[in-house]
């Protein structure tokens, strides 16, 4: 008898009963992560509402706050939707750069800056991504995508395409939705809107060998895609590495060694490559790659709170910013990985994700 | 996403018909009873939240995600040595005693195996699925596939040597 033939006999664990109220445990669990949304929005509104100058959000936050008896009866819906809620971030200690949104990890809702009040908004979407220059920002509900002005969040614009999340071009004229259609294998429509006209160019990839969706390339014209490449000889299951696509749908240059997707520097001569949401060659490195070869330059290790580095954009040409837990951010020089700032963010819950901008307006900076 | 009250009913219909299967593959994934009850908790209350917009088999989409979250927590736990229990001996003889207490070595054998590895193991061996099925599910490439049965194989062979050909076990 094979040792293949032993596995597939293997009678499992005989006796394993599931918990008799696993259905309601399960339900309630559901319920309990709503009934802390709920209570970390009411905290927000209740600090905007007495006009504390300092964000609140972490003292109102769910993992602060005692949990709410769940909702009883059917299960809970959504809280309908109020007008945005506003919070200003007093942490900031000045400089050239702002944090144009922040995702909180918990609630996944993300919070987009207003630079001429200063004030962060809550969008009530499941996806809002702000332009490069800090003045609109593209929002996705799932099904479909928008646009509208930071400092008018209830006036949004739909455009018409449907995909996953939307990602701006560097040069911020256009938008890129990718949708994924089933049929006769995966089909990718990579959807590049142009703002100014509301033109729109498709790229499609029939069974595309990628991970995840699609970014801009440096360029503003051409895409990058994480693409599967090659087993790793230590064991780990799946290599990722940007590959350059063409809008005609030819594959270019592919950027061996790195990660998944890239954030590039304010000039485009280097990208910072984090790992992908799979796991790659170097699952705890940053990569920094020349953009004009692909040549991986040299890597950054993981902080020493996140055990995966995020990579929230460039300080500099020279530098990057990293969000670590805490929540914080920290300023590391791109050639020797050495922390040159740590920006503590102690009003704000656990970020899952910064964006970041130049400081215009009465925006705070670091 | 709102669960609404027939929907829930059917949640917890399905709960009911099929969390002592999905509970085994999740042991069998973690080795552990107590993990297994918080693996499962997990992928279902992914599948409560997004119950009205999944497509197809739910069943399917609890399996997918228990082997995804197994993979993800591995990768969450990766910086960290994962503590690796000795493989006990193998017991002696013939009888059905013994059959048994060969069956627990493996199955310690396999709770020895790095988390995704144990999870193409489980999936390809198992489950008996195929190749091809079992890379849709863990989101990897045939090839790796191969690879990392190939390298689980190699350790448990070496942790339990399998009997000759028609050994009374």
């Amino acid at each position: 008898m094979t040792i293949e033939d032993e596995l597939r006999a293997l009678p499992g664990p005989p006796a394993l009963p599931p918990p008799a109220d696993l259905a309601d445990a399960v339900l309630r669990g559901v319920r309990r992560r709503r009934a802390r949304t709920a209570v970390a929005a009411a905290a927000v509104l209740v600090a905007a509402a007495v006009a504390v100058p300092v964000a609140t959000l972490r003292g109102g936050g769910p993992d602060r706050v005692p949990a709410r008896p769940a909702p009883t009866g059917s299960a809970p819906t959504e809280p309908a939707p109020t007008g945005p809620r506003t919070t200003r971030l007093t942490d900031l200690p000045g400089g050239p750069v702002t944090i144009t949104a922040f995702t909180v990890d918990d609630t996944g809702r993300t919070w987009v800056l207003d630079p001429a009040t200063g004030a962060y908004a809550e969008v009530p979407y499941a996806a809002a991504v702000v332009s490069p220059d800090g003045r609109r920002v593209a929002v996705s509900d799932g099904r479909r995508t928008g646009l509208a002005d930071v400092g008018d969040l209830g006036r949004v614009r739909w455009t018409g395409l449907a995909g996953g999340r939307p990602a701006w071009s560097p040069d911020g004229r256009r938008l890129l939705v990718t949708a994924v259609d089933r049929g006769s294998g995966l089909v990718y429509r990579l959807q590049a809107l142009t703002v100014a006209t509301g033109a729109v160019r498709t790229t499609r990839l029939v069974n595309p060998p990628i991970v995840g969706d699609p970014a801009w390339a440096a360029d503003s014209a051409d895409f990058l895609v994480a693409r599967r490449v090659y087993d790793d000889p230590d064991g780990a299951p799946l290599v990722t590495a940007p590959q350059v696509v063409h809008p005609d749908g030819t594959f270019g240059a592919t950027w061996l060694g790195t990660g998944g997707r890239p954030t590039f520097s304010p000039s485009g001569a280097r990208a910072a490559v984090d790992p992908s949401d799979l796991p790659v060659l170097r699952p705890t490195e940053t990569s920094i790659v020349d953009t004009r070869t692909g040549d991986r330059l040299t890597g950054l290790p993981a902080g020493a709170t996140h055990a995966w580095p995020k990579t929230a954009g460039w300080y500099d040409e020279s530098s990057v910013v990293r969000l670590q837990d805490a929540p914080e951010l920290s300023v590391v020089d791109a050639t020797t990985g050495a922390i040159r700032r740590v920006v503590r963010l102690p009003s704000l819950p656990p970020l899952s994700a910064v964006q970041l901008g130049p400081r215009t307006g009465a925006a705070p900076g670091f | 996403v709102a669960v609404s009250p027939s929907e829930e009913r059917e949640f917890r219909e399905f709960v009911a018909g099929r969390s002592a299967g999905l509970l085994r593959t999740a042991y069998m994934l973690t080795g552990d009873p107590h993990l297994a009850r918080d693996l499962l908790q997990t992928a279902l209350e992914g599948a409560a939240r997004h119950w009205s917009r999944i497509e197809g088999p739910p069943e399917a989409y609890v399996r997918t995600a228990l082997y995804r979250h197994q993979v993800n927590w591995w990768r969450a736990r990766a910086r960290r040595p994962e503590t690796v229990g000795a493989v006990p001996e193998r017991a002696a003889g013939g009888d059905h005693a013994a059959a048994t207490a060969d069956r627990h070595a493996l199955f310690d054998a396999l709770r020895t195996l790095p988390p995704r590895q144990r999870a193409v193991v489980v999936l390809r061996y198992w489950e008996d699925r195929p190749e091809a099925e079992v890379a849709e599910l863990l989101g990897i490439a045939v090839g790796t596939v191969r690879s990392q049965a190939s390298k689980a194989l190699a350790k448990l062979r070496a942790a339990y040597p399998t009997a000759p050909e028609g050994a009374n076990r």
